[in-house]
This record gives C-alpha cells, sequence and structure tokens, in this order.
C-alpha cells in the first residue's frame, strides 16, 4: 500500500542514507560483526552525510531538523539492508532526544558539536542487573560531595557501551524521594572510578557493543547533571514514546525486508515441481504476513504522524511498540520456516534476522510492560 | 491400558455405534429435539438394557463395574450422535451417591438404595447445583429445612441439565448450618397421570404421604437454549427430601461429583470433535472445486489434519483422567486428580469448539443450512463450554494446584 507520509525532501533523503548504507557500512558490515564493534569513524562519516546528528540546532553544527520523519528515514533503511551495526538509533532517536531538550545553555555548548560531528559518542545507562521492566528499582547512587556528586553503581546491556564517550546515567539522587529521587547525570570517559565490564556476547546483534559499566565513586561535577534534578524518571517518560515508535519503525521495516527477500525466494526455490510459493499453504502464509505487515505499517505511520505533529501518547507508542515487534517475530519465524535448511544457515539473511529481531520485543520495555501501560490507560 | 480392557473399548464401541446408527440418526435427534424438553426415552431404555446406565456402578450396587474408563467410551459414541438421553446427567448423579456411600456421610443408607435404580436405567437421574464460570456451588436459593417426618426443600434451582427426564433429582441446596445434598423424588407424570400440565411447565405432584406429610410438588419449566439436544430446565421445588451428605462431607462429595462429570462432559465432547472431523474429511473428499476434490487444497486438508490432532491430543487426555479417577477411588481427592480431570476437560471442549467451527467453515455454504447436522454438533460444543466450568477457567484452576504444589 502507497505510504502517504513522505514528502519530497524525506524521499531524498533516503537515497542518500541507502547510499552511505551501501558504501560505509555493508562491505563492513561481517568483519564488525565477527569483532563483535563497529568502526567507531562510522559515526563521524555519518555526521558528515547527514545520517546522523540532523536533529541538532544548526548552531551546533546539526541540520536543525526536528521531524522524526527523518528518524524513521534512517531506522527503515537500516533494517531493510539488514545492518545492525552502528547504534545510529540511540545516536538519533534517544540521545538526541534528550540532548536537544534537557542541557542548559552552557551544557549544549560543551556537548552538542561533538555530539552533532558524530565524533563524541553517547550511552545512556538505564538498566541494572537487577532492575530492568521495574525502572523505580535503580539502586545506582550518586552522593552530594561539595559541588560535585559521588556516582556508585553498575549498569548492565548498555547499547554503545564499549565505544561511548559520555554516558548518561540514570541515579539516585536522594533516596527518600522514590521516583522523585532520581536524575540523570553525565559520566565522561576518563572519569576517575568508572570502569566498563567486557562487551557482552549476545544472540543476535552481533556489530554492536553491548556492555556492563561500573561507577566506583565517579566524581561528577554538578555542571554535567541533565535535566531537572530530581526529574530524571519524568525526562525518561517523556522520551519512551518516541524510542518506542522508534523500535517500532524498524520492527515493521525489519518485517518487510526479510518478507521480501523470502518472497523471493519462494518465488525460485521449487520442489515438487513448482516454486513453493505455489503451495496453498505458503501462498495463504504469505497473504497473510504481507496483510499483516501492511495493516502494522499504516498504524506506525500514523503515529509517525502524531509525533512529529506532537501528539503522540504514551499509550499509542505502547501499542505500536509491542503489535509491531510481535509482528516481526512472526515474520521472521514463518519466513524462516519457508527457507527450511537455508534458513538455519547465517549466509541467509532471515537467519540472522531471526537473532537480530529476538531483542525487540524486550528492549525499550517489553511486550508485557507495554501491554500494562495499555491496560493501565483503560483503567482495569 | 491392558489387552482386556483395550477389547472391552473396542466391542463396546462397536456395539454402541451399531445401535445409534440404526436407532439416532440425526432426523431422530431433531425430531425429538424439536419437541420442548424432549429425549429419546426408547433408545434410553435400550442403552439401559445393554447395561450402558450402568457401567461405572460397582456390581454390588447393581452396575456393571466397569469403571469409568469405558462409560468414557460409551459417552463419547453419545456424542458423536449428539444423542438426547440423559446419560451425562445419571452417571453423574450415581458419582455423588458413590462418593456418598464410600464417604460414610449420613444419607450412606439412602444412596446405597437408590444406586441399582439409576444404574439400571430405571430411574434417570439429574443434579441441581448453581453454576459459576468456575464450576459448581451450592444453590443459594433452595432452602432446606429439617420438620417432624424429615426434610423439606422449598426455592428453585435456575438451570438444570435433562430435569425433564429425571425422577430423581440430587439438590446442592442450603441448611442453616450450611451446604448439604439432598435427593427428591419426582413422582411420575404423563398427558394423563398424577401430574398437571400448566403455564408451559410441568407440575410433578404427589398426593399426601401415608404419614401425612405435605405433599410434593416438583416444577420443571423448560428454558429456551442454544443446544435442544440436552434440555436444561428451570425447576421450583416444595418437596419433602432425603439428607444425602451434610455440611461436614458437602465439600468432598461435590468436588467428586464434579470430577465425573467434568470427565464425561469431555469424553462427550471428543465424541462430538471426532464426529464433525469424520464429517469435514468425508465432505472434502467428494466436494468438487475448480476440477477437484476441496480436500487436495492445503487450506483444507491442513484445517482437517488439525481438527484430526486436536481429537486425538484430547481422548488421550480424557482416557488418562478416567484411569486415574478409576485407580483412585471415589472418594479420592488430591491435586493430580483434579489437574488431569481439568486439563482434559479444558483440551477437549476448546478442541470441540474448534472442530466444529472448522467442520462447519469446511463445509462452506451448505455447513450453514438448517438442514446440515453440523449446527447441532456446533450447539453442543459451545452449550458444553457452559455446562460445567469455562476452559480458561479449568486451565487456571489446573495451574494455581500446580503452583501451589511447588510453592509447598
Amino acid at each position: 500500500m502507497e505510504r502517504e507520509i513522505f514528502e519530497d525532501e524525506h524521499r531524498q533523503f533516503r537515497e542518500v542514507v541507502r547510499e552511505f548504507i551501501a558504501r560505509e557500512i555493508t562491505p563492513y558490515h561481517a568483519q564488525w560483526e565477527a569483532e563483535g564493534i563497529v568502526d567507531r569513524t562510522v559515526f563521524a562519516k555519518a555526521a558528515k552525510h547527514g545520517v546522523i546528528g540532523f536533529n541538532v540546532a544548526e548552531e551546533f553544527g546539526g541540520g536543525g531538523v526536528r521531524d522524526f520523519r527523518f528518524n524513521a528515514v534512517v531506522a527503515e533503511e537500516l533494517a531493510a539492508a539488514f545492518v545492525t551495526g552502528p547504534g545510529f538509533l540511540l545516536h538519533n532517536d534517544v540521545v538526541g532526544s534528550y540532548l536537544s531538550r534537557l542541557p542548559d545553555g552552557e551544557q549544549k555548548a560543551r556537548w552538542l558539536p561533538g555530539f552533532a560531528s558524530g565524533e563524541a559518542v553517547w550511552a545512556i545507562a538505564m538498566t541494572e542487573p537487577g532492575a530492568g521492566s521495574d525502572l523505580q528499582g535503580i539502586r545506582t547512587s550518586a552522593v552530594r560531595d561539595g559541588d560535585d556528586w559521588l556516582v556508585s553503581g553498575a549498569k548492565t546491556f548498555i547499547t554503545n557501551g564499549i565505544h561511548s564517550d559520555y554516558v548518561i546515567v540514570v541515579a539516585r539522587t536522594d533516596p527518600s524521594a522514590g521516583s522523585r529521587g532520581i536524575s540523570l547525570l553525565v559520566v565522561e570517559r576518563d572519569m576517575p572510578g568508572f570502569s566498563r565490564g567486557r562487551n557482552l556476547d549476545k544472540i543476535g546483534l552481533h556489530a554492536q557493543d553491548t556492555a556492563e559499566l561500573f561507577f566506583d565513586g565517579v566524581r561528577v561535577p554538578s555542571r554535567n547533571v541533565l535535566g531537572k534534578l530530581g526529574g530524571g524518571f519524568i525526562h525518561l517518560m517523556e522520551n519512551l514514546p518516541e524510542e518506542r515508535l522508534s523500535i517500532a519503525i524498524s520492527a515493521v521495516a525489519g518485517a518487510r525486508a526479510v518478507f521480501d527477500s523470502t518472497l523471493e525466494y519462494t518465488k525460485t526455490r521449487t520442489a515438487f515441481g513448482q516454486p513453493i510459493g505455489g503451495f496453498q499453504h505458503n501462498r495463504f502464509l504469505l497473504a497473510e504476513l504481507a496483510t499483516e505487515i501492511d495493516i502494522a505499517q499504516v498504524y506506525i505511520d500514523r503515529c509517525l504522524k502524531a509525533s512529529f505533529e506532537e501528539k503522540l501518547t504514551t499509550v499509542d507508542a505502547s501499542k505500536a511498540k509491542w503489535w509491531a515487534s510481535e509482528l516481526q517475530q512472526k515474520v521472521v519465524d514463518r519466513c524462516l520456516q519457508l527457507h527450511g535448511g537455508y534458513g538455519y544457515m547465517t549466509e541467509y539473511p532471515v537467519g540472522k534476522a531471526f537473532t537480530d529481531a529476538r531483542i525487540q520485543t524486550i528492549y525499550g520495555g517489553t511486550t508485557e510492560i507495554m501491554k500494562e501501560i495499555i491496560g493501565r490507560s483503560l483503567g482495569v | 491400558m491392558n489387552v482386556d480392557t483395550a477389547e472391552a473399548e473396542g466391542e463396546l464401541r462397536d456395539a454402541l455405534a451399531r445401535l445409534l446408527r440404526e436407532r439416532c440418526d440425526i432426523e431422530q435427534v431433531r425430531r425429538i429435539a424439536a419437541a420442548s424438553g424432549g429425549w429419546d426415552r426408547q433408545l434410553w431404555s435400550e442403552l439401559s438394557a445393554m447395561g450402558v446406565v450402568g457401567l461405572a456402578v460397582p456390581s454390588e450396587h447393581g452396575g456393571e463395574g466397569a469403571g469409568l474408563t469405558l462409560l468414557a467410551v460409551a459417552q463419547e459414541e453419545l456424542g458423536r450422535r449428539v444423542a438426547p438421553v440423559p446419560l451425562l446427567s445419571s452417571a453423574t448423579a450415581q458419582a455423588a451417591l458413590l462418593a456418598v456411600v464410600d464417604g460414610i456421610a449420613p444419607g450412606a443408607a439412602a444412596a446405597a438404595a437408590l444406586l441399582p435404580e439409576i444404574a439400571s436405567g430405571r430411574t434417570p437421574a439429574t443434579v441441581a447445583v448453581g453454576r459459576t464460570v468456575d464450576g459448581w456451588t451450592p444453590l443459594a436459593t433452595v432452602r432446606a429445612e429439617e420438620a417432624v417426618g424429615g426434610w423439606r426443600l422449598t426455592g428453585t434451582a435456575p438451570v438444570v441439565a435433562d430435569a425433564a427426564a429425571a425422577r430423581a433429582l440430587l439438590v446442592a441446596a442450603t441448611t442453616d448450618t450450611g451446604p448439604a445434598l439432598f435427593a427428591v423424588d419426582v413422582p411420575a407424570t404423563g398427558g394423563t397421570g398424577g401430574g398437571a400440565v400448566a403455564g408451559g411447565g410441568v407440575v410433578a405432584g404427589g398426593g399426601g404421604g401415608a404419614d401425612g406429610a405435605a405433599g410434593a410438588a416438583v416444577r420443571v419449566e423448560p428454558l429456551d437454549v442454544l443446544d435442544a439436544t440436552r434440555p436444561l430446565a428451570r425447576v421450583t421445588l416444595d418437596a419433602p427430601a432425603t439428607l444425602l451428605a451434610g455440611p461436614a462431607e458437602f465439600a468432598a462429595v461435590l468436588a467428586a461429583t464434579r470430577r465425573v462429570a467434568l470427565t464425561l462432559l469431555a469424553a462427550e465432547a471428543v465424541g462430538v470433535s471426532a464426529e464433525c472431523t469424520d464429517l469435514a474429511v468425508g465432505y472434502a473428499g467428494i466436494r468438487h472445486q475448480f476440477g477437484r476434490p476441496i480436500g487436495t487444497y492445503q487450506a483444507i486438508s491442513h484445517r482437517c489434519a488439525d481438527m484430526f490432532v486436536g481429537t486425538e491430543a484430547a481422548r488421550a487426555l480424557v482416557a488418562a483422567a478416567a484411569q486415574a479417577l478409576d485407580e483412585a477411588g471415589a472418594t479420592a481427592d488430591t491435586d493430580e486428580l483434579d489437574v488431569a480431570v481439568a486439563l482434559a476437560a479444558a483440551e477437549a471442549l476448546d478442541a470441540a469448539v474448534s472442530a466444529a467451527q472448522g467442520s462447519l467453515q469446511v463445509h462452506g455454504g451448505i455447513g450453514f443450512t438448517w438442514e446440515h447436522p453440523v449446527h447441532h454438533y456446533l450447539r453442543r460444543a459451545k452449550s458444553s463450554e457452559a455446562l460445567i466450568a469455562a476452559p480458561d477457567r479449568l486451565r487456571e484452576q489446573a495451574a494455581s494446584r500446580l503452583v501451589a504444589a511447588v510453592r509447598r
């Protein structure tokens, strides 16, 4: 079904992104996957072409465009090319959103130029070994010491965990104030007491560095507090709808990419004297998947429209996130089956997509948490 | 299953299938179901003569002593024909009486006297209980009072299966000291008998007893139901009753009764599921579209395969539950039994609905016509979900017992 959401500038941008991926990412992707991490210069190259940093104000070297459709284009093109490597979505959609709204003037001048040029890699550290879905269980603490804060604790599953130069750490600044005692503090690479664990071994997303981070009395100056002191939880909540929409967008695009390559496969692979796509079961299955992907796309596009009109609600984003990511699970699973034994080989995109996609129903809020949010909004 | 049981099961299946083929075709079922509250008396007496009604009753109580394992097989065959006979209800009443006898409840002697009557088929019986989606409860709307000369029940049971056929009612009523189970005789009625037909309901009235006690009135009003092959009725009572189980024994007796009832209902659902699958497979082999039998299309053949798998899985679970109940005895009360019964019933009830819906879809427009039998099966399957407890609640009950067992 023809999509109605994009305009010429987005279509042109899509060409740029597609070309950038083909030239600067795809040729190196297998190597990055083998190494478990991308070459960090790809961030600066991407910034040069406007693939990242476009949502930073022009005075700090960005593109000055706050339109989530551009974010969507990047997400879709990465998914279409089966790229899991550079954490561009984290950069643009998550960190970019925090940095465009929360820093004061001095912080902007200090942080935005490096962020916009891709020379500085950022990460956000929420999850802890004992705090996943239940963010209120965060134990990392920041204790005031003169003008500074001493940060102690451990974070895990942190995307860009190895490459990051700056880490937005979610920490408890007032242990007695519950969710109002949580703040965001920016920890920098060389601060004493900040260390990284190993690059975690995941079942998918092999080109992405994901790490544990440790903070042992890290001295963080007050000027590195991002947003309101005690307002961390609210800042997280404000940003989650777009983060979840971003996952939903890449889920539908990923599902479509796997579907397209599978459709091609079922037209060329023959068994019992005919292309396997011609068997009624398979034909009906492909028809179902094509239908569901189209329907999901329409809903996601509608959310995307709400997003750039600044009307996206947390409930709508939760619906998009769980539905699209669960659909992606179904699509990669069924498409792998259609590939038979070849689907189990990593040289076919579907085999990799099967493991890469599995995290989508978990990070950014699990399917179960999404349903909690939606359920609560229904008054039940 | 040992060789003897397998042989007995095979013989029973063959004999019943033969009888039902001759005596219970879909036209006969339709005619009987069309009469409000109707049931097949002729078929019932033939089943009684074969010993089917008392299959699970031990021989010392006038039955065949063949256990629930074989009774479940019979119930499955009856389900295949949606036979309008009160076997499920009578067997449920038998289970309650056996639990009373074995549990040495106050009414053990009365129960032992009633059992041979029901087992022989002479006295069809049913149970009147309160209903929730989670299962059975005592009837808050039926009061039991003890007076000179014995107990008396007054009040209304809103939904009772096979009430029009029943000559004995087992009623879960409320006394001043808690719930209790009673037996009520329903005097025989007929067009010219002692009863009177009034307001669409049948009032069975007995005269005053020899001891001068007040007379009995049991009013049976048929309800307008989804599945006319299993009539339901509202029963209003003002009648003398015999105490079977008091508040101390009530819960255990009701639980034992419910286990048997669920197992037999599940067995019947397996029959519904199997027949729907056979109907679909048969039709898929003769109906042609685009030049070939529709069964050669994967959309049809895969759906039929799913129906078959669902039926077989349910049949295996039902057989396991029936065997576990036979081995444990009438009054055994363990989590393992409850879990086996609940899961078998949930699986079989779901399989029947899914096979009936699948069969209707495979039949296309023909399946949507009144003349085609499949809607009777769909009605039976859907109404069975509501008869005792809903499948999702059964699974929840099984899950909570399993979780509780782990926590202990």
